[in-house]
């Protein structure tokens, strides 16, 4: 259902929004359309829909001027080439989830916290050097950054660039695990505050009422705030929290101004009854924003070219950039022209833009990074003397144990010597061996 | 000759430092025939001399690798500063109208350039929302509907007033290759940022009206403007396709043709024929319904931490694509394979025709791959 509507909204493009007779002259996958989860085993509804346009894209031969063409892409060979060897993948399981950044030698790496979940089958395949087993150290959930730890003193951190703001239209590179870098692109805006991005999300689709005094709802989606609280088709909107809505831009400014979480008191006119409803906002960003009104349609055109990562937004300070990754490459370095890195790729985003965690914000979570390993290791040393401790004291328990069985045994023996000797030879035949016996003699 | 050695890009330029080592050994006649791919000397001095002067270039200062890419990134950086301030956005003064777009001002007293579709949406009052914050009124002027291009003027009582705009090109300036800057607003106007900027390249030209780049575009970036490295506006956007690299500008030599109609106000046509051409890449497209992708090669169903490749018939797509027995398969089309039903998975998802990029493992090194799957009725059929 969900499917269904994006798409027939994504149709309507070709009529309101980015005229795109492309996309109108072919009909998208049948297959895709009936079912909600898709052929490919996608989690979400929208992970289906990127797939459905990377295939599109692969349905074609990259032409030799493209960003993405290997001709374009050598040319950033020097560029990529340091950061390269402080770029690792991260695994989850037997599956490479996001890439991660090198931080300090001592084995401290970041990535993109919200890709690799909890702490459990984590892995990191270093350059050169094969997979290892990592440990969840710490989450910054803000700036979705985990810290991760492997055993090995020998990594490459990266070389982080002079702290200065990247003027607009600077070149960028995504290195990944070949010479050839996974991306390039330009820094598209200035260093913004995404923090505010987190929008409302009502759930409706709505056109103006046929007597202007309000916003009519034509359509409520399923499980959102307005569905919970009983809108229904064919209501008009004319007031929330005490604001008159003649417009759908006033509407679409009332909710777009709150939060996820927040509570609104809805005056609604259905008939000639007058209602008045509580509506608990929705997550405009977790993946229902194609039926934010208005925007819906733009909002379309965005998906189309890929997957974007699940969280994208949220970030108090993100580069905005236009590099093409898909969500499994962010984590990594990015660099500039120098090969100094300037942050980490935090988020797809969209068609349009890809985000990245500046590298000014990522150095001060992380603080000095050899005092940061020294504290990684000061816990691990400890949880290993705990370890050693504890085998020691199980060593000692084993021993102690073989000691007092040993000596029982000997008691045992000596009895059973003492007893044989002085009897007769009659008695001895009659006697059965002590099953003890049979197993110290290691038959 | 530039596009030539754009194409030729990085590993170009060794090949010809390498033959001129060459002919300094052999004989200093092969210099002056090598002149034109190095800087050559300003005056042409005696042989002797112009030897000894190239040996000492080389030895003393080999070129940075990237000084192409700095002056490209200085470039766009310019080219940003010059003419973020004329990239407007348009909405609909009619409130109830959904239309937004973006538009670019093209000489001081406010004519803005944008596309066809958005001031159709919008209707003829405008909200011309400036790059300075400032919102003004603006009334649409002509629409050409067969090209997709429009025009509106910015209205105000203020004689002196005067407005920040971008020099037009020459029709037909841009060639294939050229990289271009992209500006516009995409998701609609944002007083919370300016116009974010895109770079991209030029892949495909349609006759003089239609250009074809791959700097991102999505919905709300309608109108907005696509600039050369000069900072000259060179087309407007229009319309994009599912593939990241094609996103479609309306380029200049159509508002040139039909300038002072579009500025008297006329309208016309529709956009059923906007595209004379299919969008770069599909020229190998294969009919998909009776087909099927085929990768050409024996791959070890058991192995775990990539697959082994155990045959490569020759003929067949992985051998074209350089795949050799021994290899072991750790990555295709992007995603890492550890598994041979991971990688089945994915070559159930391609297509005759796809070109797919491979990572191999090879000797304890990882090498990339780029193999075109081939069509399994057609090249199994022909060895039977």
């Amino acid at each position: 259902m969900k499917l269904k509507r994006a798409l027939r909204a994504m149709k309507e493009i070709t009529l309101i929004g980015m005229a795109c007779p492309v996309w109108a002259g072919s009909a998208p996958a049948q297959h895709f359309v009936d079912d909600e989860r898709g052929p490919d085993g996608a989690e979400s509804f929208e992970e289906s829909l990127g797939r459905y346009f990377e295939a599109a894209d692969r349905r074609r031969v990259k032409t030799p001027f493209e960003k993405r063409h290997r001709n374009t892409l050598m040319e950033f060979v020097p560029v990529v080439d340091r950061a390269r060897q402080s770029t690792v993948k991260v695994y989850k399981g037997d599956y490479v989830k996001v890439l991660g950044t090198v931080v300090a030698e001592e084995g401290l790496i970041i990535t993109k916290a919200s890709e690799i979940g909890d702490d459990t089958e984590l892995a990191v395949e270093l350059p050169n050097r094969g997979k290892k087993v990592a440990e969840l150290i710490e989450v910054d959930t803000e700036n979705d950054l985990a810290l991760l730890w492997v055993h090995d003193f020998n990594l490459t951190p990266v070389t982080w660039a002079p702290g200065r703001e990247l003027p607009v239209g600077s070149m960028l590179a995504t290195p990944g695990s070949l010479e050839m870098p996974l991306a390039i692109g330009a820094v598209s805006l200035p260093l913004r505050n995404l923090s505010e991005g987190n929008k409302g999300f009502l759930g409706i689709l709505m056109q103006a009422s046929d007597d202007g005094e309000g916003v009519e709802v034509t359509e409520v989606v399923e499980d959102s705030g307005a569905a919970a609280a009983g809108i229904q088709p064919g209501d008009v909107i004319q007031a929330v929290d005490g604001q008159a809505m003649k417009t759908r831009h006033d509407l679409i400014n009332m909710i777009s101004g709150s939060e996820p979480g927040d509570t609104v008191v809805v005056h609604v006119r259905r008939g000639e009854e007058a209602m008045i409803l509580e509506v608990t906002l929705g997550d405009l960003d977790s993946g229902r924003s194609y039926a934010m009104p208005m925007h819906e349609m733009l909002d379309n055109t965005a998906r189309m070219g890929g997957r974007v990562s699940r969280k994208r937004s949220g970030y108090l300070a993100a580069i905005q950039h236009d590099m093409l990754l898909k969500p499994n490459q962010c984590g990594g370095p990015v660099v500039n022209l120098d090969g100094d890195v300037i942050g980490v790729n935090i988020a797809r985003a969209s068609r349009v833009k890809s985000y990245a965690i500046p590298s000014e914000v990522i150095q001060e979570w992380l603080g000095d990074p050899r005092e940061l390993a020294a504290t990684v290791l000061q816990t691990r040393v400890k949880n290993a003397e705990a370890a050693r401790l504890a085998a020691e004291e199980a060593l000692q328990e084993a021993l102690d144990a073989e000691v007092d069985m040993r000596a029982a045994l000997r008691e045992l023996e000596e009895h059973r010597a003492a007893a044989s000797a002085p009897s007769s030879a009659a008695d001895d035949d009659d006697e059965p061996p002590l099953p003890v016996d049979d197993e110290a003699e290691g038959r | 000759m530039k596009k030539f050695t754009q194409f030729l890009s990085f590993p170009g330029r060794y090949a010809v430092h390498g033959w001129l080592a060459l002919a300094l050994a052999a004989s200093s006649l092969f210099s002056l025939a090598q002149e034109e791919a190095i800087t050559p000397p300003e005056t042409s001095p005696s042989s002797d001399e112009a030897e000894i002067e190239v040996a000492v270039v080389l030895e003393e200062a080999p070129p940075d690798p990237i000084r192409e890419l700095r002056e490209r990134q200085n470039q766009i950086q310019q080219v940003f500063k010059r003419v973020a301030p004329s990239v407007v956005a348009l909405g609909s003064a009619n409130r109830r109208r959904a239309g937004w777009g973006s538009g670019v001002i093209v000489n001081e007293s406010g004519l803005i350039l944008t596309a066809g579709h958005v001031t159709e949406a919008t209707g003829e009052n405008i909200v011309v929302y400036l790059a300075d914050g400032r919102e003004m009124e603006g009334k649409r002027l002509g629409m050409n509907m067969h090209r997709d291009a429009s025009m509106v003027q910015i209205v105000y009582d203020d004689d002196s007033m005067t407005f920040p705009y971008v020099e037009i090109a020459e029709p037909d300036t841009a060639s294939l290759g050229d990289w271009v800057v992209a500006m516009g607003h995409p998701g609609g106007y944002d007083p919370t940022r300016p116009a974010p900027l895109r770079v991209g390249r030029v892949i495909q030209k349609q006759g003089l009206k239609l250009l074809v780049t791959d700097c991102t575009l999505a919905g709300g970036d309608s109108g907005g403007a696509l600039f050369d490295l000069e900072g000259r506006l060179i087309g407007i956007h229009s319309s994009i396709a599912q593939s990241l690299s094609h996103n479609i500008h309306v380029a200049m030599a159509v508002f040139h043709k039909h300038w002072d109609q579009l500025l008297e106000g006329k309208e016309w046509g529709n956009l059923a024929n906007l595209f004379d051409e299919p969008l770069p890449g599909y020229e190998r497209k294969v009919d998909r319904s009776k087909n099927r992708a085929l990768l050409g090669a024996d791959l070890d169903k058991r192995t775990s931490n990539g697959v082994l490749v155990t045959k490569v018939p020759p003929g067949f797509p992985a051998a074209e694509g350089g795949l050799r027995p021994g290899d072991v398969i750790v990555q295709f089309d992007g995603e890492s394979v550890s598994t041979y039903p991971q990688l089945f998975r994915l070559l159930s998802l391609m297509d005759p025709g796809d070109e797919v990029d491979v990572v191999v493992e090879r000797r304890g090194r990882e090498v990339a791959l780029q193999i075109t799957m081939g069509d399994r009725a057609k090249l199994l059929g022909e060895r039977r």
